[in-house]
């Protein structure tokens, strides 16, 4: 459980983070979204008692981070963007060490540090200095010291930069996993991994929060959301074009030969609701036999673009 | 406590795992004997004691403690691991008494390995040997005296050179304060008042003082007192610049 009121950190005169207020419940994976120095990291490390704001109080499991930091800390697993071990330490080393940096000794050590060498797969590499190790394994050394203590909280800095597919998806199941009984941040630039992990997005821009929902919602938000594409054999083409010109409720945007036999539709909604029955319906009242047909969900990522790039305020006066 | 007793571990591990340790240990040991049998005139002087060989410990320091401090905090600040270090479930105060700690068991080790010397006097000679343990012992209280200089300059920036060079001139500025040459440099300017007043922060003068054999609380305290607040400091600036 963290909570988040009305949270400002400046560095000099710049606003890093402005006015910020959430709560994240036990059981939900905030996938924590926005452009390069939106103020993202910067939460990230109050929350995690790293630096502390300039106004605001945040709490951490009902511990005030500004009074209990260390009781806090004890609560948190964090995961930090850049340098979360130390290179001249073999990666069992390092592990023992945080380990006991959190107050586990003896065979609760042991058997904290097996437990998250066999989560995150670190057995191959346990005697290797961790400079030596590659990048995907550097980040699952500083994934498994924020996890050794199965802490309340975690709060991960772009946990999955740098790994290959396969690995992304390990990362994913094991944070599906522990989502349960956690209260879990994650920034990501990867929006794909916010729609197949988290439970809520909010996506934040100089230090504000722009956008707060469900990434199923926000996605709606885009504009591509409930657009239909539907191929129609060539000898038809005529009779679908009339039938999709008299809907009131769609626009025809694109034609385009999709081979000799076939032609496909790019139809867009002129609301926001699904028009996929009321197309079917009329083409088979018409008898055009329908080849194929998608929708698009829309993309997290044109949401994205639309609420977080430098010329919005020129596009939408209203974002 | 045993957060405590973790983080000195890991630290004084981490010597050992650069050069440089291996690199101090070498020098400290070959320079100081040196320093005893050359300049120090160790055979002419005809006395089974150790004062020209604890004489030079002061002016090794200056150069060789900075070069064991100057890692502490500015490597952790220049790759970032500080991040990691400072939200474990641990005060700031711990991670610096942590480092201190390790750091100054290290010069210790460095001040065991000249052991022969005591060996070589005693075999030599008839020494006193209270004096001795007495000189060892502000030996390391000096030692430990640089070292928290070191970790608060090491703490101001992320660069190991200038906190090496920092820490250097300050403990040059330091152990000069109660030398004679600045004594006479200023003698013209300031007041005798201001001079005693600054002779008595020379590091020298206090050191002397005990390798003389004279146990004297106040040199004891002075060396304890200014490495307390030069801990203190380092902990004000780490968590006033950490993320800067």
């Amino acid at each position: 459980m963290i909570t988040l009121e009305n949270v400002t950190r400046k560095f000099g005169s710049f606003v890093a983070v402005d006015n910020l207020s959430m709560t994240v419940p036990k059981g939900q994976v905030l996938g924590f979204l926005g452009p390069n120095g939106a103020g993202k990291t910067t939460t990230m490390r109050m929350i995690s008692g790293f630096l502390t704001p300039s106004a605001g109080k945040i709490t951490v499991c009902g511990y005030d981070v500004a009074e209990d930091p260390v009781e806090v800390k004890r609560h948190i697993g964090y995961m930090p963007e850049v340098a979360s071990s130390y290179g001249d330490m073999t990666v069992l080393s390092f592990l023992n060490f945080i380990t006991e940096a959190r107050g586990l000794f003896g065979s609760a050590k042991e058997k904290a540090v097996e437990k998250v060498i066999a989560d995150i797969s670190l057995s191959n590499v346990l005697y290797q200095p961790i400079d030596t190790l590659s990048k995907g394994y550097k980040r699952r050394v500083g994934l498994a010291q924020a996890l050794v203590h199965d802490p309340a909280v975690l709060i991960l800095d772009e946990p999955t930069e740098g790994l290959d597919p396969n690995q992304k998806r390990e990362i994913r199941t094991l944070i599906r996993d522990l989502q349960k009984d956690k209260s879990i941040i994650i920034s990501t630039h990867v929006l794909e991994e916010v729609e197949a992990m988290c439970s809520r997005a909010v996506i934040i821009d100089k230090g504000k929060i722009v956008l707060d929902d469900t990434p199923r919602a926000l996605i709606s938000l885009s504009e591509t959301h409930q657009t239909l594409f539907v191929l129609i054999a060539s000898y038809q083409r005529e009779r679908a074009q009339t039938v999709f010109n008299e809907m009131a409720q769609i626009t025809v945007t694109d034609v385009k030969q999709e081979s000799d036999e076939a032609f496909l539709f790019t139809l867009i909604p002129k609301g926001r609701e699904s028009v996929t029955a009321d197309v079917v319906e009329a083409l088979r009242r018409q008898d055009i036999k329908i080849l194929d047909m998608f929708i698009e969900k829309g993309r997290l990522e044109e949401v994205f673009y639309a609420f977080t790039s430098p010329d919005r305020e020129l596009k939408d006066p209203n974002a | 406590m045993k957060a405590l007793f973790v983080l000195t571990k890991r630290e004084f591990a981490s010597y050992f795992m650069t050069p440089v340790a291996w690199i101090f240990l070498m020098i400290f040991v070959s320079l100081s004997g040196l320093l005893t049998f050359y300049a120090g005139d160790f055979f002419g002087r005809g006395q089974a004691d150790l004062q020209s060989f604890f004489l030079f410990h002061p002016w090794l320091y200056v150069f060789l403690i900075p070069a064991v401090s100057m890692r502490m905090w500015a490597e952790e600040r220049r790759s970032g691991t500080i991040e990691m270090l400072m939200t474990l479930p641990v005060s700031t105060g711990e991670l610096v008494l942590g480092k201190f700690l390790a750091a100054w068991a290290f010069v210790g080790i460095a001040l065991i390995l000249t052991l022969p010397m005591w060996l070589t006097v005693n075999y030599l000679g008839d020494p006193d040997n209270g004096v001795i343990l007495m000189s060892y012992l502000a030996s390391f209280l000096i030692a430990g005296t640089f070292l928290s200089l070191g970790s608060c300059v090491s703490a101001c920036t992320k660069s190991q050179i200038i906190a090496f060079v920092s820490a250097m001139m300050a403990s040059l500025l330091l152990t000069f304060l109660g030398s004679d040459a600045l004594i006479n440099l200023f003698s013209g300017v300031a007041t005798e008042k201001v001079m005693k007043l600054f002779q008595s922060f020379g590091f020298l003068i206090h050191f002397l003082s005990l390798t003389r054999g004279v146990l004297d609380v106040r040199d004891l305290l002075f060396f304890i007192s200014f490495s307390g607040v030069f801990l203190f400091a380092t902990v004000i600036v780490l968590d006033h610049k950490k993320a800067v």
